[in-house]
């Protein structure tokens, strides 16, 4: 099934305290998408002000640093620029 | 043959950080407390021993140095709801007549971790993404907050609450009373969940003696029945899960209510999983005890409260007494069982015939928790 790159935040929370290879703060949320798929993962860029029911959409990133120190990149999600300008 | 359970004797280990112990040593003190409770002439026939991170056959080390050895002993592991699955599985032996009397014990150490979030399974691709515990809880609250309008002062009150019911409790982890001022200050952990909305890292062990009917005449005062006893597992959704409402927990308890013969209305005393403040408000609702929405309202109305209409966590819950995770589902029943004696002391509920106990978790990607599971127990 071919999935959506954008989709609408259902809910989401900075996270403070974390297992060792999360840098925090960070934030994370479940990102559902038209096809009826809920997704969970990180959200980046611009993440003050928030809000759910904002629309994102999926991006390549660092998800966490392995014990050997090296990136491990995954999936994540940004908000999505308005397409007009502020 | 189905036949009524009793419960017989109840013990627990105060919550705190035990590092002076070890594990076997801390639970037996529990097991000591519960036979003794039970009186000089018990006998065990078999025995459950739930614990999430005790390690291999911790029954088996809990009970050789007690002399407790080649009866059945089964060690179960349920996340969260350990301790409470154990207990099941000790209902129903005695129930389908396999037992005549069972050993229950719930244990825990998670002072070994040196505080932060519990470790959670790393094969569980949200884990590996960056899922922990309180995040999952905060997503909750969030959505939560957003549909019914409920603020962090309606969080803060429900610590507030709890840290007032444990300073009756000497069994209690955290028993220094606090106000919403104080919680509101204390830092952040998941937004909007802060340090004092999270349930706090200890170690902990509790017990019980489940017998018959025949068994527990002899031995009992006051013979407490086990109504209901219902363990049930999270749903696998790949799309959307309303997060404001916990349908395992409704699920849950509407097949105990339905078991105990009784309705949310006939709850005296509740003691429900508070891993996280937000947690209780959300439970309230799925447990039947207020309409979706109005947990905060029946917070503020006081109504949880020892002298309320259905009072939620008169031990101090797990925000308060503790949530060493093996042990908090039997460590419940234990202040369920206290309650309903009247053996409660300063945090008594006046004439509590029906108790509820509510022990979930366990986080992995799909499911709304592992684990629920619901006992009732009648005066």
């Amino acid at each position: 099934v071919p999935l959506s790159r954008v989709g609408t935040l259902y809910s989401f929370s900075t996270v403070h305290v974390a297992p060792k290879g999360f840098p925090t703060p960070y934030v994370i949320g479940y990102v559902d998408l038209p096809e009826d798929v809920r997704l969970f993962g990180q959200i980046e860029g611009a993440t003050t002000g928030l809000e759910v029911g904002a629309a994102v959409e999926v991006v390549l990133g660092v998800v966490r640093v392995s014990e050997a120190g090296e990136p491990i990149i995954g999936y994540k999600f940004r908000p999505r620029r308005a397409e007009h300008g502020a | 043959m189905v036949r009524d359970v009793y419960v017989a004797g109840v013990g627990m280990t105060r919550f705190q950080k035990r590092t002076d112990l070890t594990i076997e040593d801390m639970s037996r003190e529990a097991v000591l407390a519960a036979l003794d409770d039970v009186g000089p002439n018990v006998v065990i026939d078999e025995a459950f021993c739930g614990s999430v991170f005790g390690g291999s056959l911790i029954g088996q080390r809990i009970l050789r140095d007690l002399g407790l050895t080649g009866i059945p002993i089964t060690n179960v592991e349920n996340a969260c709801s350990s301790g409470s699955s154990a207990l099941r599985e000790g209902v129903a032996a005695v129930a389908l007549g396999r037992a005549d009397t069972v050993l229950v014990i719930g244990t825990e150490t998670l002072s070994q971790f040196g505080g932060g979030t519990l470790p959670l399974e790393a094969s569980d691709l949200e884990n590996a993404m960056g899922m922990v515990m309180p995040g999952l809880y905060a997503m909750r609250a969030q959505r939560y907050m957003h549909e019914y309008g409920a603020t962090d002062v309606d969080l803060a009150g429900v610590v507030v609450k709890a840290r007032r019911h444990a300073a009756a409790n000497p069994y209690s982890q955290l028993r220094t009373p606090v106000t919403v001022e104080q919680v509101l200050q204390s830092r952040m952990i998941a937004d909007p969940l802060r340090l004092f909305m999270c349930c706090p890292t200890g170690d902990g062990a509790a017990a019980l003696v489940l017998a018959t009917a025949e068994r527990v005449r002899r031995w009992c005062a006051v013979p407490i029945r086990v109504g209901a006893s219902v363990l049930q597992s999270g749903l696998h959704k790949t799309g959307f899960r309303d997060m404001a409402y916990s349908e395992l927990t409704a699920r849950t308890a509407r097949l105990a209510y339905e078991q105990a013969g009784v309705g949310p209305e006939d709850v005296d005393v509740a003691e429900l999983h508070d891993a996280f403040a937000s947690a209780e408000l959300m439970y309230y609702e799925a447990l039947g005890f207020c309409e979706r929405g109005a947990g905060p309202r029946l917070l503020r109305d006081g109504e949880t409260t020892l002298t309320g209409r259905i009072p939620v966590n008169p031990s101090g819950g797990l925000l308060s007494r503790g949530h060493p995770i093996g042990a908090t589902g039997v460590a419940q029943v234990c202040e369920a069982v206290w309650q309903l004696r009247g053996q409660a002391g300063d945090r008594q509920v006046p004439a509590a015939t029906v108790a509820l106990t509510h022990c979930t978790g366990g986080g992995i990607s799909g499911l709304d928790h592992g684990a629920c599971s619901l006992h009732i127990l009648v005066r």
